[in-house]
């Protein structure tokens, strides 16, 4: 713990920390009142409670958005993007930790040079690519997310070089065959990796919004977070404000009750995200 | 068989025909189970990393003939087109430049520094450090629209809470179109930069501070130091290498900031940066050419520089040793 503060220097400590963190969530307690307000209302004062709990805003934020349709994109490619992801990531960290073969450095090493080059460079040939190959759709964003090299690969590898091989050589004379020490014994050893690193990519394929705005073309199929943006930019000529609000609310709702439950386990798999090195 | 008894030779095995079977059979299937587990990723990794730099490199010395649609050999003309536009600061390519800087300088110099300040004062424990740190992280699990979103509502001229607020206080002549003038629109969208940024750091900071031995700090309370000095010649040797990987994630993020600048002013008002100017000339429909000579200049300016700073955090890591 070491020094304590002294009384007036916690004193302005607390008074900044508390205006920083109310900085953090008053928006969306002001966006989340004024969702119930008609447009008129809200134009009229922005500071005021609302008259009642009118829904209104959130019915047509459902039925006249494409909300629900969102939804449903944004959790078929959550969960498949992620759990591809995740498979491909422990299968590589597997074979490249625990098999001695000619290649593993070097295959290695390409995952390494793969984080020292910046992307977002390459958008003009990876955009040809996908013309060219006819990607631009859901299945194309589903081939971008499922890597097997990126940095769940590298947290997947510390952590088997870590498991001792021994369960495995028992199997092995037990005549277990190599795809089945791997799934039915070294996968699950890995469990505490696999949560973590599947917390972190499926909130970060959750709230994607650069790879599904340029690979998604259809206006009804989008994930949640595109959805989101093309209502903002229709708002600036609609100015029905108070339906993007409700709107706000509807999409943020699932991640803040996500985090909420999970908080210690998600900061955790960030954590071990972040120290990859 | 050659094959085997090739094998059988180097292992040293002294082994009979049917081991030697079994031993091929087991090999054979060990090397497939190895390719199967490896063949997409590294499959995928040729064609998203490998082949996508290298396509890179050769777009960039290269033109799109607007007559027969194809590309041809163009040399360095994209290149000196980049550098003149910059120069110039046409299309505020210029602007765009100096930006990706200034978007380093943020990083390295402001968020990692608050963010270990934050880290330090939570460590103590204050009340209510458990509250500060699980809302200082909300950002990074919220999606990066709806907090740009919320932030442009907070700053909107009209309705907005800022200008709302200033007018309460009878300071409306301090009323501006925050995201829309270019006197405060970049100014703006850097203290975004920082209000989101600073969870993240937080956390992996927080967690290497977590690890100091408890003697080391015991034995510097005897000593009656200060809370400046604990955090000067304790707190931040000790977490060097961990402040080293977050500068270094922070200044190689720099080069590839165009998510914030797009979102919050659609890169107008002296906003770009040359990762927007990329994804623009490539959506826009402009010059493929041109996109990819910027992005291959962001990438060898980007390595120069994360390469200087890691070599100084590195020999700054030695005189603590």
């Amino acid at each position: 713990m070491g020094r304590k503060f002294s009384k007036p220097v916690l004193i302005i400590i607390e008074i900044l920390l508390f205006t920083y963190a109310i900085s953090l969530i008053f928006p969306y307690i002001w966006i989340w009142v004024n969702s119930f307000k008609t447009v008129q209302a809200f134009y009229t004062s922005t500071w005021s409670l609302p008259e009642s709990l009118d829904l209104k805003n959130y019915v047509r934020a459902l039925n006249e958005t494409n909300m629900l349709s969102y939804f449903k994109v944004s959790i078929i490619v959550t969960i498949i993007g992620t759990g591809i992801q995740v498979i491909f990531s422990s299968m590589t960290a597997y074979v490249l930790a625990k098999y001695k073969f000619k290649g593993n450095a070097f295959i290695y090493g390409m995952a390494i040079v793969g984080f020292l080059i910046p992307t977002s460079g390459t958008l003009a040939p990876l955009y040809v690519f996908l013309k060219d190959t006819g990607l631009f759709n859901i299945y194309g964003l589903i081939i971008m997310y499922a890597t097997g090299m990126g940095t769940n690969m590298i947290i997947f590898y510390s952590f088997f070089k870590k498991i001792s091989w021994s369960y495995a050589e028992a199997a092995f004379i037990d005549g277990a065959s190599d795809f089945r020490v791997f799934w039915s014994i070294m996968f699950p050893m890995a469990r505490e990796a696999t949560i973590a690193v599947s917390i972190i990519t499926a909130i970060n394929v959750w709230n994607d919004y650069f790879l599904p705005s340029i690979l998604l073309n259809n206006p009804t199929l989008q994930t949640v977070a595109v959805g989101l943006r093309s209502l903002q930019v229709q708002q600036q000529y609609n100015a029905s404000w108070t339906v993007l609000f409700a709107a706000v609310i509807v999409a943020t709702l699932p991640t803040i009750l996500v985090y909420v439950i999970f908080q210690d386990k998600i900061t955790k798999g960030f954590l071990v995200g972040g120290l990859k090195e | 068989m050659d094959q085997v008894s090739k094998h059988k030779k180097k292992k040293g095995f002294k082994l009979n025909k049917a081991s030697t079977i079994n031993l091929s059979k087991k090999d054979i299937s060990k090397k497939i189970f190895i390719l199967i587990m490896l063949v997409w990723p590294v499959v995928h990794w040729f064609i998203f990393t490998l082949y996508m730099n290298l396509e890179t490199l050769m777009y960039s010395l290269q033109r799109l003939n607007k007559f027969t649609g194809k590309m041809r050999f163009a040399g360095s003309d994209n290149y000196v087109e980049l550098f003149e536009k910059i120069i110039n600061n046409t299309a505020s390519y210029g602007t765009a430049f100096r930006n990706t800087f200034l978007w380093l300088g943020l990083n390295v110099f402001v968020i990692v520094p608050i963010a270990l300040v934050v880290a330090y004062i939570l460590s103590k424990k204050i009340p209510f450090h458990k509250f500060f740190s699980i809302v200082l992280f909300i950002p990074n699990i919220i999606s990066i629209v709806v907090l740009t979103m919320v932030w442009s509502f907070v700053w909107a001229p009209n309705q907005g809470l800022v200008n709302e607020l200033l007018i309460k206080l009878g300071l409306s002549n301090l009323t501006r179109v925050w995201l829309g003038d270019p006197n405060t629109a970049l100014i703006n969208i850097f203290i975004y930069c920082v209000w989101a940024g600073i969870g993240y750091n937080n956390l992996i900071l927080s967690g290497a501070i977590a690890k100091i031995p408890k003697e080391i700090i015991e034995s510097a309370e005897l000593d009656g130091i200060s809370n400046w000095q604990e955090f000067i010649h304790i707190v931040i040797p000790s977490v060097w290498p961990t402040i080293s990987t977050v500068t270094i994630l922070g200044a190689t993020a720099a080069f590839r900031v165009f998510l914030h600048p797009q979102l919050l002013t659609n890169g107008q008002y002296g906003t770009s940066t040359i990762a927007l100017k990329v994804v623009e000339e490539v959506l826009g429909g402009g010059s493929y050419g041109l996109a990819s000579a910027a992005g291959v200049t962001m990438a060898l300016v980007g390595f120069i520089a994360v390469f200087i700073i890691k070599k100084f955090l590195d020999k700054k890591e030695k005189e603590w040793n």
